[in-house]
């Protein structure tokens, strides 16, 4: 008997043991599954927010006013939180109001509340805003704001005691007064430790160049082919405070376009800043950096300008993210009612195809105008999933088209991690609810708790701000990188996350999606992975240095030239009262 | 009033004048009022456009506010004559649901009106009407495919594409939009099957080289789609989805020269296009060619209304549809038509095959025209006419019967004169 019981013993004992040895040996999940739904609370009334978007419309549809505007969100004081900038419109001929609309800057307070600084901070410009970059251009530890305006463009310069001032005539980026913005955006054309500015421009107009529309018998918005298109601006930082025009010598200025999000990435992977710029009813432009500041357009080339058929849609928001994990950044642009928004997947050797269809990326987006895009990985699971803000450029757009209108609920698209995107809008909490004419959206972790929070800019509304609830365990990890001889900021750094054989990529930008802003603190949801095996930082214009066995949950800070990490201690905070 | 009321309350009158009067002056009233909305009172039409930003103050937007109570309040309003003919198209597609419900060409007229109008569900409920009483209606089908194109509904507008190229086997437009739903689906095996083997050969197509090059692309043939793209620049030399194409598939093949080359000719065409639109539309109102929709379903409505033997309505819309859009050639052409079998309309159906000719030269409108001119007994105008008709190419045999009867009457009217030629050979004379 005592025999037979040692046998079985030995049975399971050996059962086990290869058991244990079969899960040893059993390679990680690459890509591990998420586990519940994505949750996303509104919050809107519970932050404290009463900003109220204009567009400086009064029924004589100039054609600027639906392009407005983005936000930005960063941390202006460095305390940690991360704070909302938001971008308004201005008094258009015909427009009245008691009192005159501004920007706005609330400071995040971390206890679910935020604070009107804008007087305090000085950043409250009355100019019509369009779009918005912010990066610390000369340096100093702080982060400044550039505004794209309807007119005279705007320099804020941080001056580190949570004031700004405006150094636009100094730095020598005013504008003209005749030009419509659009985005904006912070990039280190030449690698040489400062950041330029790329400044995207719409099309030159005056209320007195209205065209009146008429579409199916209803009053419409002009389109921009009524006007004409016009070369974006570069500008060199000539590292004293001064900026340098040079849009010319560049190759910048080589085409006109009619310009609209636009982000910076290197496309392909030769270690410098390439632009992609969309342009509105246009092909869309695509300028390959050579290294030295010098930019050759080649989106037709690339398969970036025009849509799989071979059509120019009318472009609005990109962001970019390697939504599929092979070393190759990616982007997602956002377009016009009746069209399909556009996965560009990254094929490598600069070619691009449009994979919309094939990744299902475009579900829900064809009856409506959509606008900001971001690629923010909502429930940690190492796939960026997709949030696009909707609303339609017409306020009658019910009067020709039921199947839309003028507000409608914005969209989320869940990366399945399988090369599929899912349509988990009516899913995914109250957050996805409000019904508004949204505009640029930005994602942040605004409670420091390791999801990205989101916040909408609504046009001739109030902003919704959306907390992100989901709870599946999920580990994360935020990087923010800090440049010695690359800039500061490590805009256009390159960071590569490995763990197990879970690789993924992104890259630091200032200036993305619909006009706007976000992404100081780089975020990658590791899923069901507690240690990190390595980051590789690749500095723009530097070397790549490599950290090892980093921990999850964190906030860690890469400084470059150093070896060590730190873990920064953030302070907890809260979304929504 | 007073005195009408006394003439009834001292029995001067019988009472049933009284109620004939009063059912007279309400259908007067209603009238007035129904032109009123119509908009057929232009000065009331500019004291309205005067009053710009009060809503109230244009047609239909008092409708447009009880339909859409979320609209925001400084939309802006809609100009009378758009509004006036959003709200007509929307009569008509009503008036002949009830005229003609068991009629499936008014459920089509209806389901294309309400497509226009950007109505999808009714559209759709009035194409699948028309499947219930005719499941083999190509029009309706198609109406159906159409929609959830627009919806990007693609799966589900592929098995109506083939239905409708199954009743209509000619039909090249709906196979070229099914080729484009299957490509858009990324079904690319089925569209260049389909391009390739079932489209017919003889038929040149920018639009399916272009699809057959996106394809071969798509396969990473760069060989088959350069032809094709190249083949849509033979058709179309400036096509710019074939300078595109041609672009991508020589920057694949690192051929740099040609990309440039062909990238700097597209950015020409674009800059074209661009500088064209500027011209065009300085000031661009669509109302009226938003009124030739309407006007094209007036047309189908009067013809319907022919067929159905109700000549008096059918006239009355067909010139609704002129109207609308004078140079409606096919209005015109049906109006003669009416006119024909009416001895006293002889010289409005001259006028208005003269027309529909004037409009849409054709050997259809040029026969119209001869016999027209026949049953007025105008014979030299109608010999020329028909001599027209079959200078074209057709050789319609009742153009040809006509023909015949003519140079026999002139023959007979003149002896000695000789028989014209035809402009063509072929035909030999009996």
């Amino acid at each position: 008997m005592a025999h037979r019981k040692s046998s079985l013993r030995t049975a399971f004992l050996a059962i086990g043991a290869i058991v244990l040895i079969a899960g040893g040996c059993r390679r990680p999940s690459p890509e591990p599954k998420a586990t519940g739904p994505i949750v996303l609370e509104d919050v809107s009334d519970r932050v404290g927010i009463h900003f109220r978007h204009t567009d400086g419309s009064s029924g004589r549809r100039y054609i600027v006013e639906p392009m407005s505007a983005g936000l930005a969100l960063f941390d202006y004081d460095g305390d940690g939180r991360i704070d909302i900038y938001f971008v308004n419109g201005a008094p258009l001929p015909g427009y009245q109001s008691a009192t005159p609309p501004r920007n706005a800057l609330y400071r995040n307070n971390g206890d679910g509340t935020f604070t009107d600084v804008t007087d305090r901070a000085g950043v409250g410009d009355t100019g019509f805003g369009l779009g918005v970059a912010v990066a610390d251009y000369d340096n100093d530890g702080h982060p400044d704001i550039f505004l794209n305006n309807y007119g005279r463009n705007v320099l804020y310069h941080n001056q580190g005691d949570g004031t700004f001032e405006d150094v636009t005539d100094v730095a020598g980026v005013a504008g003209r007064d005749d030009c419509v913005g659009a985005g904006a955006i912070f990039l280190d054309i030449e690698g040489d430790g400062d950041l330029d500015l790329y400044v995207g421009n719409y099309l030159r107009f005056d209320p007195s160049m209205n065209v009146e529309r008429m579409v199916d018998g209803v009053p419409h918005y002009p389109s921009p082919r009524d006007y004409l298109p016009i070369p974006d601006s570069l500008f060199r930082n000539d590292g004293n405070g001064k900026f340098t025009d040079v849009s010319e010598e560049s190759g910048i200025a080589a085409v006109a376009g009619t310009a609209m999000g636009m982000t910076a990435a290197d496309v392909d992977n030769d270690g410098d800043t390439d632009v992609f710029v969309l342009n509105d009813v246009a092909e869309n432009f695509l300028f390959v950096n050579d290294g030295s500041g010098r930019f050759e357009e080649r989106a037709v080339e690339a398969g970036l300008a025009y849509n799989a058929q071979g059509e120019e849609n009318a472009s609005m928001g990109v962001d970019a993210a390697d939504y599929d994990h092979d070393g190759w950044i990616d982007f997602y642009m956002t377009a016009y009612e009746d069209e399909l928004t556009v996965l560009y997947k990254n094929l490598g050797g600069g070619f691009f195809e449009d994979v919309t269809r094939l990744t299902d990326a475009g579900q829900g987006t064809y009856f409506h105008v959509n606008w900001g895009v971001c690629w923010a990985d909502f429930d940690n699971d190492g796939n960026p999933d997709v949030f696009i803000a909707n609303g339609h450029t017409e306020d009658n757009a019910e009067l020709r088209r039921p199947a839309t209108a003028w507000r409608v609920a914005n969209l989320l698209l869940r990366n399945t991690g399988d090369g599929k995107f899912v349509d988990v809008s009516s899913q995914a909490g109250n957050g996805m609810r409000p019904v508004f004419a949204s505009r640029g959206a930005a994602v942040a972790d605004l409670d420091n708790d390791g999801d990205p929070d989101v916040v909408v800019l609504n046009s001739r509304e109030t902003p919704t701000i959306i907390r992100n609830d989901t709870r599946n365990g999920n580990h994360w990890v935020q990087i923010i990188l800090e440049g010695k001889t690359s800039n500061r900021d490590g805009v256009g750094s390159h960071v590569k996350v490995v763990t197990g054989d879970l690789v993924q990529l992104d890259e630091r930008h200032a200036g993305r999606g619909y006009q706007s802003h976000w992404g100081e603190r780089l975020h990658f949801g590791l899923g069901a992975h507690k240690k990190i095996d390595r980051i590789e930082v690749r500095w723009l214009g530097g070397k790549t240095e490599t950290y090892y066995n980093l921990p999850v949950d964190r906030f860690i800070l890469l400084r470059q030239g150093s070896s060590k990490y730190e873990v920064l201690d953030l302070p907890k905070g809260r979304l929504g009262r | 009033m007073r005195y009408v009321l006394s003439l009834f309350l001292f029995r001067k009158l019988p009472t049933w004048h009284l109620v004939i009067g009063t059912v007279v002056f309400i259908t007067v009233l209603a009238g007035l009022v129904r032109l009123y909305r119509g908009g057929r009172f232009p000065f009331l039409n500019r004291v309205a456009e005067r009053r710009v930003g009060s809503s109230a103050s244009f047609a239909g937007n008092s409708r447009v506010a009880e339909r859409f109570p979320e609209l925001p309040a400084d939309t802006a309003a809609i100009p009378r004559s758009a509004a006036a003919v959003r709200e007509e198209m929307h009569r008509l597609a009503d008036w002949l649901r009830r005229r003609f419900p068991d009629a499936a060409d008014a459920g089509i007229i209806a389901g294309r009106l309400e497509y226009h109008l950007g109505e999808m569900d009714a559209a759709e409920d009035a194409f699948q009407s028309v499947l219930r009483l005719d499941p083999d209606n190509a029009h309706a089908h198609h109406g159906l495919a159409l929609i959830d194109v627009a919806r990007s509904r693609f799966e589900q507008a592929v098995p109506h594409f083939r239905r409708v190229i199954a009743l209509s086997p000619g039909a090249i437009g709906p196979m070229l939009e099914l080729a484009d739903a299957l490509i858009r689906m990324g079904r690319i095996d089925e569209a260049v099957d389909l391009l390739e083997k079932d489209f017919p050969s003889e038929v040149e197509s920018v639009w399916r080289a272009q699809m057959l090059g996106q394809c071969y692309l798509r396969r990473g043939d760069l060989r088959r789609a350069r032809m094709m793209y190249e083949l849509a620049l033979i058709l179309e030399p400036d096509d710019p989805v074939a300078l595109a194409g041609l672009a991508t598939v020589f920057s694949r093949l690192q051929d740099h020269q040609q990309t440039a080359k062909f990238t700097e000719r597209l950015r020409k065409v674009r800059e074209r296009e661009r500088e064209a639109a500027q011209q065009t539309r300085k000031v661009h109102d669509d109302t009226a060619s938003f009124a030739h929709k309407l006007a094209e379903a007036y047309t189908m409505a009067g013809r319907l209304c022919a067929v159905h033997g109700e000549g008096r309505v059918a006239e009355r819309l067909l010139h609704r549809a002129l109207a609308l859009r004078p140079d409606n050639w096919e209005a015109h052409r049906d109006l003669a038509e009416l006119y024909l079998k009416r001895t006293d309309r002889l010289n409005d159906a001259i006028a208005h095959a003269e027309a529909a000719a004037a409009a849409s030269p054709s050997a259809a409108t040029s026969f119209l025209l001869a016999r027209s001119y026949r049953a007025a007994g105008r014979s030299k105008e109608a010999l020329d006419a028909v001599r027209r008709a079959l200078a074209f190419g057709e050789r319609r045999p009742e153009a040809m019967a006509l023909y015949r009867q003519l140079t026999e009457d002139r023959e007979q009217n003149a002896p000695g004169a000789s028989a014209p030629k035809l402009s063509s050979g072929s035909y030999k004379r009996p």
